[in-house]
């Protein structure tokens, strides 16, 4: 039984039926170290197994190498990732991994069947990407192989596949033994080829590549075999093409060749989001990342148009019922609608016990993407009363027969206590994604807000973002507004703006922060590079602002804000620093320039040397600093210090 | 070769208690500096006490004039602190770059060596100062090089050694070597300052039997050390590093061969020498072999400590294991025997922890310890995927014993581990960027108290310790 799922074939004479508990239904691809298939498990959830060629296994260490980091893979906050559900060893002792199955289109083929993304979908795919790369970066993991063929167009957003046991793979064939390296070619980053250390920016650079390929067309490094596409790759800056902005601007940064130049994942998110018109931050300044999202929401994921039509096609051909699949009669794709915030619990729907074959039993309208919809709508667990709440609301939208599919995972999944939360006080436990939380309890947020809130809840349940799949049917196409992509971008975003409140360190004169105040970067040590080798940035008080004056200067438009800095190179060169003064973005999201009467910065900064100065900003009456953002040093990545 | 002796500019001044001072000195401090036995007890009430320096602190109005706050010992969380600051403070100091508890006068409380290399000096900006506060009294002393010269940074390290009737030494590694504007000149080559009986020393690689050269950028005198390191039995041995020194081979050269790999330098009982020195140098792949292969930016010589005759010495960019700017330490056993010493690297044998690219393990280093029990403390602040930051502690004698140590609610960026130190029986790790305005963690018994500062004018609470 072949389909319209290039991955998705008959299983052959060879195969098992079964692989430990999950009862394989096709065959989804082959690769280097190991075979992929479809499967169901005890629940009835279809997932992806993928099986490790014995060749691997018999490497002394392997196979518990092979675990640890699966492990490591699990604790991954399904932001724009396939959630890495399971692992163990089949009957001939080969280890396999289990994760959830992505209905969609991989983006290769995507883009070899229909051409370069539009503008819109491209962003989705740049965000979801980015935040699927910020959160196995936060897990202290690196993918190493992201390549189109790895990232899923499915209708909830772009989810990268396919990551976790790379360096499992790398110890064992280590590439100075073998000459085999782990990757790609042409989406290996310059320091891969060389055979280099490897840390997170490989992704970052394959982020760029595979960003460029999407809005082209056309790989940034050509056609060629894996000699030649290496030797590009070391010799000379890819070719980016035409990408709109900002993304031809964090593609060039992606690709630069020296790893320590390119931005992190959180950096490109952050970006990304930035770059979204903040229209909404009116109505609520003191909360910008969960506005911001809001916004994100209205604008981000369109799947292209083909996308929704394959999602369940392979699932249906196989026979396989797709999971919970409320259809959604009413659109509601309207992020702010303010009564939905105060939407009571709804017990039915989140408070549902773990009830582990709902999702298959229930509602099996086949509705051709609905399977990932439910995938990604629900996976809260009930017991966080908060999360159940978000649930609640964002299903009774759409249907009150959303039963909870987290319940479908195998058990001990969605009550691990591996979870970001406890082991990663990272982004998902921020507490700034509390604070959207509390933001979106209020009327006037939109569900989708509410719904990020999820991530933030403490507890051992598994910290993930909640997709609101709310959809319309325009013209035959389906538009699915505020998915996956938005979201997990929030939730990651959130986090990465507001990672410092903490209720300690206990500061006798200030005592604990309260839950929810936002954290600044006033008093840190900012760098865009290296915190040995390059100079650093700190703002080490809050701004001073409501100054009619400022040294004998008369504020024209407003009041003045003042910001003192201090830059501070403790490394052994002169570095050149940036001629353009950093901008001041306020809490509305208007960008101002620099007073003239700021401290002008030196050319260069020579070792050792420490410069003060203060930055002056003429802002109108009601606007308060919200962070600066520029560039520091003629050439490094662009810093960004909150302010408020 | 024209030694330099500088003399002391000690002014005796009076160190005038700040207002957070006063503030805070509402709890009783016993004023007994005739017989505490503790051997860190600044305030003199029995206890080991805590100095934790913040230089971009603002005080008394001066922005960035920078503090060092006393924990007391015995005293938990949020007893509030002690804050202390230059009698004179003005912008942009940098008072507690930093710091070093020792006894430079006579009674039983230890005192404290505080480093403001961003003081200007006699109009030459940023030429630097060190303070010693008199524990116990409110006195403290100021010093500044006898040449103050612009952008020099004395201060920017100190060590103390009470040893041979106490001696200190302060580290200037931006000052630059020969006459300005001629051809001798050489800049950030770097000097050190021998401080003993109130007397200054300077001493460089020029200076007679000090191994190598004065070149452009070696920064000798980033990192220091004191202790008993093969010299003469009862004399104080100096240990300084030189982070980035180039591998050049012998002689003077300018930019040449391998750069920024480092180097250390021990002078022999320096006090004691007269106008020509003894001396030995080393660079990272002397002591260090096949665990990391000498590459430029290794930075050896990045920090020292020295316990129980050992000398800890960091290169937090070497690519230990293969993996870049994974960091590591070396152990020296002594400075004058053949024997190496151990390497100490993430990833290595029976340690904890994987080594990550950039971490920087090493950047900060501790030694604690009598005898053979001797325990290190590795700061790696860039640690996690985040730089939330770790702190190894690693026991010599038995390293497979090793805990690596993070956070009590450790944050991204929060940098724990950008300093450590001992104070008594407890480790004490600083989180400069951890919210807000810095941290500190006091580990021991088993248990790790978060300390913040005291007052609303930090910034970077917690870039230097000393116990």
């Amino acid at each position: 039984m072949t389909t319209e799922h290039p991955g998705a074939e008959r299983l052959r004479p060879t195969d098992p039926e079964s692989i430990g508990p999950y009862s394989l239904l096709g065959r989804l691809g082959e690769g280097g170290m190991g075979t992929v298939y479809l499967a169901t498990g005890t629940a009835g959830r279809p997932v992806a197994v993928k099986v490790v060629k014995p060749q691997y296994a018999v490497v002394e260490g392997f196979t518990a190498r092979f675990h640890a980091e699966v492990d490591n893979a699990r604790r991954v906050a399904s932001f724009c990732t396939a959630q890495v559900l399971d692992n163990g060893n089949n009957d001939d002792g080969l280890p396999y991994m289990v994760t959830e199955y992505i209905p969609g289109t991989p983006l290769s083929r995507q883009i070899s069947e229909h051409g370069a993304l539009e503008p819109g979908p491209l962003h989705g795919v740049a965000l979801g990407v980015a935040a699927a790369l910020a959160a196995i970066h936060v897990a202290g993991l690196v993918h190493r192989d992201l390549k189109p063929a790895n990232v899923i167009l499915s209708m909830s957003g772009p989810r990268v596949i396919d990551f976790g046991i790379s360096r499992a793979l790398d110890q064992t064939h280590g590439f100075t033994m073998s000459g085999e390296l782990i990757g790609s070619p042409g989406w290996w980053a310059p320091e891969q080829v060389r055979g280099l250390a490897i840390s997170p920016a490989v992704d970052v650079f394959a982020w760029g590549c595979l960003v460029a390929y999407a809005g082209n067309g056309r790989h940034p490094y050509g056609r060629g075999d894996a000699i030649t596409l290496a030797s590009r790759v070391i010799n000379g800056p890819p070719d980016l093409g035409t990408l709109p902005a900002p993304l031809d601007r964090l593609v060039r940064q992606a690709t630069a060749m020296d790893p320590a130049q390119r931005p992190s994942a959180q950096d490109l998110l952050l970006s990304l989001v930035g770059g979204v018109p903040a229209t909404p931050l009116a109505k609520e300044p003191e909360n910008p990342p969960t506005l911001i999202a809001t916004d994100l929401l209205v604008e981000s994921w369109q799947p292209p148009a083909n996308v929704g039509d394959d999602a369940t096609l392979t699932l249906s051909a196989l026979g396989v019922p797709p999971a919970n699949t409320p259809n959604t009669p009413d659109p509601a794709n309207t992020p702010n609608t303010p009564d939905m915030a105060n939407t009571p619990n709804t017990p039915d729907v989140a408070n549902t016990p773990n009830t582990p074959d709902m999702a298959n039993t229930q509602n099996t309208q086949n509705t051709p993407d609905i399977a990932d919809t439910a995938n990604t709508a629900g996976i809260a667990d009930p017991a966080d009363t908060a999360a159940s709440a978000a649930v609640a609301s964002t299903a009774d939208t759409e249907s009150t027969r959303h039963h909870r599919p987290a319940s479908t995972r195998p058990q001990g999944q969605a009550s691990a206590p591996d979870t970001i939360s406890a082991q990663h006080q990272g982004p998902a436990s921020a507490p700034g994604t509390i604070d959207t939380r509390q933001q979106g309890t209020e009327p006037g947020i939109g569900s989708a807000t509410r719904v990020t809130s999820v991530a933030a809840e403490e507890g051992p349940g598994i910290v993930e973002p909640v997709a609101v799949p709310v959809r319309a049917k325009t013209a035959g196409r389906r538009w699915l507004i505020a998915a996956g992509a938005a979201v997990a971008a929030l939730a990651v975003t959130a986090g990465v703006l507001a990672v410092t409140a903490s209720d300690d360190p206990q500061t006798p004169s200030r005592g604990k922060v309260a839950a929810g105040e936002q954290m600044t970067d006033v008093g840190r040590r900012i760098t865009s590079g290296s915190y040995v080798e390059d100079p650093q940035l700190i703002i080490s008080r809050p701004p001073e602002c409501g100054l009619a004056d400022f040294a004998g200067v008369v504020a024209v438009t407003g009041r003045f804000c003042v910001i003192r800095w201090t830059l501070l190179n403790p490394g052994g060169m002169d570095v050149l620093l940036s001629p353009d003064p950093l901008t001041l973005i306020d809490d509305q999201g208007t960008a101002h320039t620099s007073h003239a009467s700021s401290t002008s910065q030196p050319n260069s900064i020579a070792p050792g040397d420490r410069i003060d100065g203060v930055l002056l900003f003429d802002l109108p009456s009601g606007r308060k600093p919200a962070k600066l953002t520029g560039h520091v040093l003629d050439s490094g990545a662009n810093v960004e210090v909150r302010l408020s | 070769m024209k030694l330099l002796v500088a003399l002391a500019a000690a002014a005796l001044l009076p160190l005038v208690p700040t207002q957070a001072t006063q503030a805070t000195q509402a709890a009783p401090a016993a004023r007994n500096c005739s017989d505490t036995t503790a051997t860190s007890d600044f305030d003199g009430d029995g206890t080991d006490d805590v100095a934790v320096g913040d230089p971009f602190a603002d005080l008394r109005g001066q922005l960035g004039a920078g503090t060092v706050q006393i924990l007391r010992g015995g005293s938990g969380a949020g007893s509030g602190a002690t804050v202390l600051g230059a009698p004179e403070p003005a912008a942009g100091d940098g008072f507690g770059w930093s710091v070093a508890l020792g006894r430079v006068d006579g009674d039983a409380c230890a005192d404290l060596l505080v480093g403001a290399p961003y003081t200007d000096v006699n109009g030459q900006a940023d030429a630097g100062a060190v303070y010693v506060l008199y524990g116990g009294t409110g006195r403290s002393a100021k010093f500044v090089a006898t040449r103050p010269e612009r952008k020099a940074h004395f201060g920017w390290s100190v060590a103390h050694s009470v040893e041979d009737a106490a001696v200190s030494a302060i580290g200037a590694p931006h000052q630059d070597s020969g006459e300005t504007g001629t051809d001798d000149e050489v800049r950030d080559a770097g000097a050190v300052y021998l401080l003993r009986g109130g007397r200054l020393t300077q001493i460089t690689q020029e200076n007679e039997g000090v191994p190598g050269n004065s070149e452009n950028g070696d920064m000798f005198g980033w990192s220091l050390a004191l202790g008993r390191l093969g010299g003469e039995r009862n004399g104080v041995d100096l240990a300084v590093g030189s982070p980035y020194e180039n591998n050049d081979g012998a002689g003077r050269q300018i930019a040449e061969g391998m750069l920024d790999t480092g180097g250390l330098t021990v002078v022999f009982d320096p006090a004691r020498a007269g106008a020509t020195y003894t001396g030995r140098k080393w660079e990272m792949r002397d002591l260090v072999g096949k665990v990391a292969r000498e590459a430029p930016g290794d930075r050896f010589g990045y920090a020292l400590s020295y316990a129980a005759g050992r000398l800890a010495v960091s290169a937090p960019l070497a690519d230990a294991g293969g993996v870049k700017d994974a960091g590591l330490v070396h152990v020296l056993p002594s400075a004058s025997g053949p024997a190496k010493g151990d390497t100490i690297f993430q990833g290595g044998p029976s340690l904890e922890g994987e080594p990550g690219p950039g971490e920087a393990f090493g950047f900060s280093v501790a030694l604690d310890g009598t005898g053979t029990d001797v325990r290190l403390a590795a700061g790696i602040p860039f640690d996690g995927p985040d730089r939330r930051g770790a702190v190894q502690l690693v026991p010599l004698r038995t390293p497979q014993d090793d805990r690596l140590i993070t956070a009590a609610a450790p944050r991204a960026e929060d940098h724990f581990g950008w300093s450590v130190g001992f104070s008594g029986d407890r480790l004490v790790a600083g989180a400069p960027d951890a919210s807000t305005g810095g941290a500190v963690a006091l580990v021991g018994g088993g248990s790790s108290t978060p300390v913040g500062p005291t007052g609303d004018a930090s910034a970077d609470f917690g870039a230097t310790v000393a116990g």
